[in-house]
């Protein structure tokens, strides 16, 4: 038998495993320590990404998993661009982010979505014609639909079905959407405690005393919705556009999943109601980020942009096709076009669905949860760190 | 060895004695030297209006800490008085014509403006002369007047007016013109002294053309240019100097009464000084090769420093330490015993807050992160070609690299041959070197030119 | 006493000296003391309007002896004996005066450092006084080269010289020429094959007229001095020759270092443990197999075996990083799915192209791994789970403790001095460092000569060294040589031994202590006799000589006893000048 402490045994085989879930020239890395080092959110307890490629050459798995480092990146790309050797480690901690979430997503789903495009893309469509066939054969166009236009010329999108009254359709797709809320949220909040589990539960060097959960729990709440973490990265305009995607897309969310009701009405409401304002908002918001990201993925630069991995484009072009169905239909909703609204109606669903059955659970969506429960998660590891602010400028070196 | 004549389109020629050595830093000094004392003739052509190159700017050399003067100015005298040596300063060459064993080489001889036999360097004029400029010799860190001796000990000792700088020149001679009326030896300046062209035939040229630093502001996130005491390593070597600006204080870049930054010797000195290892090197983004020599000198920077101010924190940044010569390893584990701290992690960005610069890294080692604040951080610039080299390749007909080095004949065998017959390098021109691997390149380099002139070796052409 | 012209020079050494002594003072005070005519100070008395200072006044003052105060002569002797022949004194009519190492570099009091150059120069006063002019000897050079080793280094220097047409005889210990460069497959950093490189160099050697090839020899006995050496090389089956050569390369090379000593690595124990020379015969034979002849799946390459570590050689062997990268690409090519492991202390890829090699190298996934390697070093032992070997330790740039499973182990192995040195170092009259490799005379300015002229060290006996930096080192060798053929003499010491026939008492002890062989008896006239030719001057025979008779020319005791008295009597007065 060997000695008490077993050392941990390197695995070389790793690398080309994680080598599914982003490219990058990882092996290069000669560390020098300037990637950790030039990261404004790396810190004491938490060294980024330098410590993860390094992981990541010696295979050693364990340590991977349990890490939560790459949630606290938000890739602004400064480790890449300045790194010396091109090993990409920005881009590393975006691979490793698709590796964690398979990791976390217990069903086995999220990993085959990740490691093979042909299988989300099957998920996608068979989700899409589900609703497709749904729609077409339980909520067919009614004969005299034409007729369903308000006085201002609006079509009234919730009296275009045939045999459902109009808050009955709204009742039936408000309950649609709080069932796929329940499955979606169910296997996220699994996830997470999965994350959690293999973060803070499996980690027997730290001891998290019960107040610390109380007392850091304004920081889960804080960091999901201003992103403050990502504004301490030098280029802050990638925090703004983040932040923009970010809010317009909850928006709608919420608004879609919650609210429906009152948004999904008759009437077609003034353009300065708080509904077409936030609706607006939410889309331009999606846009203009979406417009960017694409242009500068299709350009391959800057380097964030430079490796595109399949569930990158998946997600980016679900976004942007759910956000111009939404358009379409709304113009010719307020146009008065009939039959365009229903079927555009339809194909909006068919492309919203899957996108949030798909990636909120099991695929890029879900970073959306995993980054601010990975901040509360670091800042309950950090409380029981008591050094840590003594070390701050603190010239002595051993 | 012996030349054959079986194929009929062969000539023969025999090789001309007289030898070009191109630059004179301590390679060219050292290859001109071995020549000239086997009794043969040597063009030495300087671009500068001295010999002596970079080393004659260093303070102490690694790893025996010997005065680099006091052990290169010898030679330079040498050079300075050898019959068989003939010394072309503010030189270059512009054209080479003909074949090996019988070069016929162009050299543009600027004027230096001040009759080389006549001065007594008396330095009237100097004292009068209101033309100004950052002295090349300390590497900016210290003013020299337009006319002007690059440094005490140069080779040759005599007076020359740099025109960029000259107020004479610089107006078409509308203005000044004091240095004329201060000489005390008739017609010794002339600054109407116009350029020359030299035509020479030689039978070999030996390339040593040496390197120059890497331009320190390519790197912006350490602030070279921004932060007045983030210094390159040449500059504190300058400061450590005796010669130097500041007497051989370390001392702070201070503003002086007219605003301008400059070095004096009670600028005050750090307390704490950082040393960066790799800038420019090392990098896919700045140059990707090693520059070889940076991490041993900046090790002995970081005893110099000590030496100097004992009580001074001197850090280094590294990220391979590469002590690779004789006694390299050992005055590493002598500095780190002299309790210089060596953190493994590159600097990645300076700030300066209140007068302090605060460097960010990684000590790999320890497993966290550093903010250390530091009065003064050196970065130690790696080498690059020096300029021109492309235009002098293409002239000589000697291929270089991707980086700009000259590549030899045999990367394994002949590191000194290049693949056009006649042509030898020798030093940093081929690629980064120290001073010992230097010098034995420049001694081959001249073995080889030996060689070729005693066999009297004809030079198969086909 | 006839009256002397003395002129005495004060150099400031630019603030070197300045700074602490106060130069001025010390060449006013000079100016009064007996003989001196004029004393001046200067910035840089090295300079050329320095020396031309020094040339002018002796001309125009008839001057007949120079005091400079400035550097070690070590430093500009020279300089200054040159300036003295150009104004057509007898150059040993100089004496310097070392104020900057042994006064204004060491002391931190202006004051006494002051004194204490005055002192010094006072001293150098009274000495020059009693210098004697001496002749220059000129000795002709024999054009033979005699070349030790015949590694790449020694036939680099013998084909270079051959081209000049000049002769040399290559003496290698072992029966066939190469070296160890004649076991190596690849050279770094390009990967380029280099069998056939260094068997056409063999060839050539071998074909060359000019160089006589005796393998399996060695040189017995070397005598004489530059220009003029004769030696007796034997070889195996006790052939004899006799050889003159004027010039002596020593290029005996290195020997690697013994794995066995390294105890964690279990060199003899695990039949997975192979050495980096073992690696490259088995490379070149194109087949990788452990001991046991397996193919191995896992192989470990571990860097600096027996280097940078105080337990074995505390130097870095400068080569091994390179070879290791070249392993790594020669194992993939061979075994393209093998794990290979990388296991680094500093990644030493310092030369042209070598960074380059090691960042193409971690593209070809191999695991690199650092250690401490001057802590506990890795501990190999048998891996419970495999057939192998397992290798434990702390890995630094994680900060895990590891486990990396082989079943090929390649050490490192790092150089060091051959065996032979001491005795090769008796034999040509050379010095070897601590770690036995050869001292150069100047580790910067004269990289390959040594303090005993006419004998030259190149390649890695004199510091481990890869082969083009070795071949560099041979050819600087070959134009020191060919510089002295071709001028066809060289100068050599004039300061030798003296024996005063008359006083000689025929002891023979000045024979016994001569470290050069100079002295010899002649027993006709029953007195010891120095051959000046052979003399270095160190002036052994001059203290050992019971009855006084031994004196060294331009260190006789006159000329040190008047130095010290100089000095004394300074002290004196300066002192005396204090309680006054």
């Amino acid at each position: 038998m060997g000695g008490l402490t077993m050392n941990t045994r390197v695995n070389p085989d790793f690398e080309k495993e994680l080598q599914k879930y982003g490219k990058g020239n990882w092996n290069e890395c000669f560390h020098c320590g300037n990637c950790t080092a030039i990261c404004p959110l790396s810190e004491d307890g938490f060294l980024f990404p330098r410590n993860s490629i390094r992981t990541l050459q010696m295979g050693l798995e364990k340590k991977l998993e349990t890490s939560i480092e790459p949630w606290l990146c938000y890739y602004c790309g400064d480790c890449s661009e300045t790194c010396p050797r091109d090993a990409n480690p920005g881009e590393l901690m975006m691979a490793l982010r698709r590796y964690l979430t398979t990791r976390y997503d217990w069903t086995g789903l999220s990993k085959k979505f990740y490691t093979s495009a042909v299988w989300e893309y099957a998920a996608i469509a068979i989700i899409a014609l589900l609703v497709i066939v749904s729609f077409l054969v339980f909520l067919p166009l009614r004969p005299d639909a034409a007729l369903m236009v308000n006085e201002s010329g609006g079509v009234m999108i919730n009296s275009l079905v045939a045999g459902v009254s109009p808050d009955r359709f709204v009742t039936l797709i408000e309950y649609g959407d709080w069932l796929m809320a329940v499955i979606v949220g169910g296997l996220l909040i699994t996830n997470i405690f999965n994350m959690y589990y293999k973060t803070i539960i499996a980690d027997k060097t730290v001891k998290i005393p019960l107040s610390a959960y109380f007392k850091e729990f304004w920081q889960l709440i804080y960091n999901f919705v201003t992103q403050a973490s990502f504004s301490k990265c030098e280029k802050r305009s990638y925090w703004l556009g983040h932040l923009l995607l970010m809010t317009g897309y909850t928006i709608m969310f919420i608004i879609v999943v919650v609210f429906l009701p009152y948004f999904q009405i008759e009437e077609v409401v003034p353009v300065w109601h708080w509904q077409r304002l936030l609706g607006y908002y939410a889309t331009f918001g999606i846009l203009f980020f979406l417009g960017i990201v694409i242009f500068q993925r299709l350009r391959k630069n800057p380097i964030t942009m430079k490796f595109s991995h399949a569930s990158d484009w998946i997600f980016i072009i679900m976004l942007a096709l759910t956000t111009l169905t939404g358009i379409i239909l709304h113009i010719f909703r307020l146009a008065g076009m009939v039959e365009a609204t229903y079927y555009t109606y339809i194909i909006h669903l068919a492309v919203l669905v899957p996108m949030i059955v798909i990636e909120v659970p099991f695929s890029k969506w879900s970073h959306l949860a995993y980054r601010p429960f990975a901040i509360y998660f670091s800042k309950l590891k950090l409380a029981t760190l008591k050094e840590k602010s003594v070390r701050k400028l603190a010239p002595a070196i051993s | 060895m012996n030349s054959s004549s079986e194929n009929g389109n062969e000539f023969h020629q025999k090789v001309h004695p007289d030898t070009l050595v191109i630059g004179a830093g301590i390679a060219g000094i050292q290859a001109s030297l071995e020549i000239a004392n086997a009794g043969y003739k040597v063009y030495l052509v300087e671009k500068s209006g001295t010999i002596g190159g970079h080393m004659a700017m260093f303070d102490k050399t690694f790893p025996t800490l010997d005065c680099a003067a006091c052990i290169l100015t010898p030679k330079m005298v040498e050079v300075g008085q050898h019959s068989r040596i003939d010394l072309l300063t503010c030189s270059e060459v512009t054209e080479v014509n003909g074949y090996p064993g019988a070069f016929k080489v162009k050299i543009h001889k600027k004027a230096r403006f001040v009759d080389q036999q006549l001065c007594i360097g008396c330095g009237s004029c100097a004292a009068k002369c209101p033309g100004k400029a950052p002295s090349e010799f300390d590497s900016g860190t210290a003013l020299r007047k337009a006319i002007y001796i690059p440094f005490p000990q140069a080779v040759p000792n005599k007076y020359l007016i740099d025109p960029e700088s000259c107020l004479y020149m610089q107006t078409d001679g509308k203005k000044c013109g004091v240095c004329v009326k201060f000489c005390p030896v008739n017609d010794c300046i002339d600054l109407h002294a116009m350029d020359e062209e030299l035509n020479i035939e030689v039978g070999n040229i030996v390339i040593a053309t040496g390197f120059k630093i890497f331009d320190a502001k390519k790197v912006a996130r350490f602030g070279y240019g921004k932060f007045p005491n983030v210094l390159t390593s040449l500059e504190l070597e300058r400061l450590i100097n005796a010669g130097g600006p500041t007497e051989g204080k370390i001392t702070f870049r201070t503003k002086d009464k007219k605003g301008n930054w400059v070095f004096k010797p009670d600028g005050g000195a750090p307390d704490s000084v950082a040393i960066i290892h790799c800038v420019g090197s090392r990098d896919e983004n700045c140059n990707a090769y090693c520059s070889k020599v940076c991490c041993m000198y900046s090790l002995k920077l970081a005893h110099l420093v000590k030496e100097k101010l004992p009580a001074t924190a001197v850090y280094e940044y590294f990220i391979d330490m590469r002590a690779f010569g004789k006694g390299y390893e050992e005055f590493y584990q002598r500095i780190k015993k002299e309790g210089v701290h060596m953190i493994r992690g590159k600097t990645a960005k300076i700030e300066e807050i209140k007068g302090s610069l605060k460097l960010r890294s990684e000590d790999i080692l320890n497993n966290r992160i550093i903010e250390q604040l530091a009065d003064m951080v050196i970065l130690a610039v790696g080498l690059e070609p020096s300029d021109g080299v492309k235009q002098l390749s293409e002239m000589i007909g000697v291929e270089i690299d991707a980086n700009g080095w000259y590549k030899e004949l045999d990367s394994l065998l002949d590191p000194v041959g290049t693949a056009r017959q006649g042509v030898t390098i020798a030093g940093v021109c081929q690629g980064p070197k120290d001073i010992p691997d230097t010098v034995a390149q420049a001694s081959a380099a001249a073995a080889r030119v030996l060689q070729s002139i005693e066999s009297l070796k004809e030079v198969e052409f086909i | 006493m006839e009256e002397k012209r003395i002129g005495v020079y004060v150099c400031w050494c630019g603030t070197n000296i300045a700074m602490m002594v106060d130069v001025k003072d010390v060449s006013k005070e000079m100016e009064k003391l007996p003989g001196v005519v004029l004393a001046k100070n200067y910035k840089y008395m090295c300079s050329d309007p320095g020396q031309d200072m020094i040339i002018k006044d002796i001309k125009k003052y008839n001057l007949d002896r120079i005091v400079v105060a400035a550097c070690s002569p070590r430093i500009h002797e020279i300089t200054f004996r040159n300036a003295l022949e150009n104004a057509g004194l007898n150059p040993y009519m100089l004496q310097m005066a070392n104020i900057s190492e042994q006064d204004s570099w060491v002391h931190t009091d202006r004051i006494e450092a002051t004194r204490k150059a005055k002192s010094l120069v006072a001293a150098a006063i009274r000495r020059v006084i009693h210098h004697k002019p001496l002749k220059k000897r000129i000795v002709n050079v024999h054009p033979n080269t005699l070349i030790i080793g015949g590694g790449v280094a020694g036939m680099s220097a013998a084909l270079e010289l051959s081209e000049a047409g000049k002769k040399s005889f290559l003496i290698e210990k072992s029966d066939q020429l190469g070296g160890t460069a004649a076991k190596l497959k690849l050279s770094f950093p390009y990967l380029n094959d280099v069998v056939n490189d260094i068997s056409n160099l063999i060839k050539r050697v071998e074909k060359s007229e000019h160089i006589q090839v005796i393998l399996n020899a060695e040189v017995q006995e070397i005598h004489g001095f530059i220009g003029n050496f004769n030696g007796i090389v034997k070889t195996t089956d006790e052939k004899e020759y006799s050889i003159e050569f004027g010039n002596t390369i020593v290029a005996t090379g290195l020997k690697s270092f013994d794995a066995g000593k390294l105890k964690n690595y279990g060199y003899w124990k695990y039949s997975e443990v192979i050495t980096s020379i073992e690696f490259e015969l088995l490379v070149k034979q194109g087949v990788v197999v452990n001991k046991k002849g397996i193919v191995p799946e896992n192989i470990a390459i571990i860097h600096c075996a027996g280097s940078r570590n105080e337990n074995y050689n505390n130097y870095c062997s400068r080569t091994c990083c390179m070879s290791a990268l070249k392993y790594a690409n020669q194992l993939r090519n061979l075994l393209p799915d093998a794990n290979i492991f990388e296991m680094y202390a500093d990644m030493r890829t310092f030369g042209r192209g070598c960074e380059e090699l090691y960042t193409s190298t971690s593209r070809k996934g191999i695991m690199f791994l650092m250690f401490d390697q001057r802590a506990e070093l890795p501990l190999i032992k048998e891996d419970e789970r495999g057939n192998g070997v397992v290798i434990e330790f702390k890995e630094l740039l994680s900060g895990e403790e590891i486990q990396v499973p082989a079943d090929l182990v390649i050490l490192m192995v790092g150089m060091e001095a051959h065996e032979n040195a001491k005795s090769v170092s008796h034999l040509s009259g050379i010095s070897m460092d601590s770690n036995g490799f050869f001292i150069e005379k100047h580790p910067k300015l004269d990289p390959v000569a040594t303090t005993t002229d006419g004998v030259y060290v190149v390649g890695s006996c004199q510091a481990p060294k890869d082969i083009p930096d070795s071949v560099s080192q041979a050819k600087a060798a070959v134009a020191r040589i060919l510089a002295t053929i071709l001028r066809g003499t060289v100068e050599v010491e004039v300061t030798t031994a003296e024996i005063n026939a008359d006083i000689c008492c025929g002891c023979q002890f000045c024979i016994s202590v001569c470290p050069y062989g100079a002295n010899s008896f002649d027993a006709a006239n029953d007195v010891s006799v120095v051959n000046e030719v052979l003399c270095k001057g160190c002036g052994t025979c001059a203290t050992a000589c019971p009855s006084g008779a031994i004196s060294t020319k331009h260190f006789t005791d006159e000329q040190i006893l008047s130095q010290i008295e100089g000095l004394m009597a300074k002290v004196h007065e300066l002192e005396e000048l204090e309680t006054n």
